[in-house]
């Protein structure tokens, strides 16, 4: 099995490094061209990346081994995301998309600190986005460092491997390597979640499971019947508020609106992405309801085990696999991980750049803007990286609380498109402001319940955090919203 | 428009319906996948809108 996973990483990785490699010649100069692709790229490259960049490692590790101890709630909690998403990319998301390529958008950061008036709004927006998005990268680049542990080839390997790959697909090409290797990324994840998911239902047939007896399995389980809705409303809202405004909130996200080269693109990338991310959560939540099933009517040890430790589902699951399969397997996990990686530490050093460096220097030079984008990405990879190897406790769970940590962004970005033309005067104040309170209630929720709680426990009314955090950021910004009075005008 | 996007929002409310354990419970009593369809289905109707909203926003581009 190790020697199979090396040769089919090894395939995966000069065939990433080909494509990267390639993309070069669409590559023009300036950060326009290295962070956003000049707003060129096409429908079926935007969908892609759109996709890859969105579901992480957590969708084959994580959602299964949700959706194999709490059933089909995750099922619930994964669509709700993907139905808001689109839902936005529809809304929200075009005006976004019009506007970043009329007033030259590069960062996220940098539409806040415009449509408010303030430089200070970037660069508050880019230090939330150090402060949230380096966990989640490191997050990332533990789940690659822990496949390699697991078939023995050395955790701090897979970090480093993981950590190499980005910052080489990154650095060819920029956006456009990064985008064209989601895309073949983005290929593997789905193919070989289809492919997992076709021999996990020839494994109850050979166990001669028929679909009744499943039902049966998971309606009658040691957990209780899994086709209802087992988690507590805590955790369920805890859990999918701040997924419900991913796509506002996140830079990798929001940055990838500016790409399409113009409407017909944007439209393909939407449908695409819908498709896309349809499939695999219902791929992903049946794959962990189908193991359930499947171990709990063979082997009740094994599945004890497993519901002490969810994130071993998907490593033991493969483990019964034919080994090229699971290496198949644990390679599009590791794409996964990559893919959701290189797009961060992208958009974050985007942001270091425009609204760090380009907004605050006297006399900004491209070549400087380079030599900063170079060192933002190297930095963000040493942090992210060095965090992984020392396996610093809660990286997952920071990981998770950091989404929460980007939900003040979600009413900032909102009110700012609506108020794009004519903004209230001072309202930068109202944003910081925003933001600061949003992160006290988090870090508050966090000293009261502990990192793995913060977002699943009450914290005031039997809600938990998230609510609170979106509800008073957003109280925080009616002033703007019910101004009548005299505008500074965008 | 303001229609579609209230019928959105609504929609997206709906996924939380099913905390309510008397809702879940009568979803799984009507069929054991009736919680399973309930979400699917509401996924496609958001899908469905989304794709109605984004058509009226991009000018009916295909």
């Amino acid at each position: 099995m190790r020697e199979l996973y090396i040769v089919v990483l090894a395939l995966f990785f000069v065939i990433g490094s080909i494509i990267a490699w390639l993309s070069r010649r669409y590559l023009g100069k300036g950060s326009r061209e290295f962070f956003v692709g000049g707003y060129r790229v096409g429908g079926f490259i935007s969908a892609m990346t759109y996709a890859a960049t969105t579901y992480s490692a957590f969708m084959m590790v994580g959602l299964v081994g949700l959706s194999f101890t709490g059933g089909v709630a995750a099922l619930g909690f994964e669509l709700v995301y993907l139905a808001s998403t689109v839902i936005i990319l529809g809304s929200i998301g075009p005006i976004i998309w019009y506007e970043a390529r009329k007033r030259g958008w590069v960062s996220p950061s940098e539409m806040l600190s415009e449509l408010y008036g303030s430089k200070y709004v970037g660069i508050v927006v880019a230090l939330v986005y150090l402060f949230t998005l380096v966990p989640y990268t490191a997050a990332q680049l533990k789940g690659v460092g822990e496949i390699f542990g697991s078939i023995g080839l050395g955790y701090e390997y897979g970090v480093l491997f993981a950590s190499i790959a980005i910052v080489f697909w990154i650095i060819v090409a920029g956006l456009w390597s990064v985008a064209t290797t989601d895309a073949f990324q983005g290929l593997w994840m789905l193919g070989s979640s289809i492919a997992v998911t076709v021999w996990a239902v020839s494994l109850l047939q050979s166990s001669s499971i028929d679909f009744d007896t499943l039902i049966k399995a998971l309606s009658g389980s040691s957990s209780g019947n899994l086709l209802t809705f087992t988690w507590t409303p805590q955790m369920f809202l805890g859990l999918t508020i701040p997924w419900v405004f991913f796509a506002l909130t996140n830079p990798q996200v929001v940055q990838r609106l500016y790409i399409p080269k113009d409407r017909k693109a944007y439209v393909r990338m939407v449908r695409y992405f819908a498709l896309y991310g349809f499939i695999y959560t219902i791929i992903c939540v049946f794959l962990g309801m189908i193991f359930r099933a499947y171990v709990s009517l063979n082997s009740a040890d094994v599945e004890s085990m497993l519901l002490r430790n969810r994130d071993l589902v998907t490593p033991f699951m493969l483990r019964s696999a034919p080994p090229p399969l699971a290496a198949t397997a644990y390679v599009g996990i590791t794409a996964a991980a990559i893919s959701t990686a290189n797009s961060i530490v992208l958009s974050v050093a985007s942001s270091v750049v425009r609204d760090l460096y380009e907004k605050l220097a006297t006399e900004p030079s491209e070549r400087i803007s380079k030599m900063v984008s170079i060192a933002s990405i190297f930095l963000l990879l040493a942090l992210a990286s060095g965090a992984a190897i020392m396996r610093l406790g809660y990286i997952v769970e920071l990981s998770v609380v950091s989404s929460a940590g980007l939900l003040p962004l979600a009413p900032i970005t909102m009110l700012g498109l609506l108020r794009r033309t004519a903004m209230k005067k001072c309202s930068h104040l109202y944003t910081v402001a925003s933001i600061i309170i949003g992160e006290s209630i988090l870090i508050t929720a966090i000293g009261i319940h502990g990192v793995s709680k913060a977002l699943t426990s009450p914290l005031f009314l039997h809600l938990p955090s998230p609510i609170w955090i979106l509800l008073a950021s957003t109280a925080i910004m009616v002033p703007i919203l019910v101004d009548r009075k005299e505008r500074r005008r965008n | 428009m303001r229609m579609v996007i209230l019928m959105a929002i609504v929609i997206v409310t709906l996924f939380y319906l099913p905390i309510s354990r008397w809702f879940s419970d009568t979803m799984v009593n009507i069929h054991s996948l009736g919680l399973t369809l309930y979400w699917v289905i509401l996924t496609l109707l958001s899908i469905v809108i989304g794709f109605k909203i984004l058509g009226k926003m991009m000018g009916g581009v295909r």
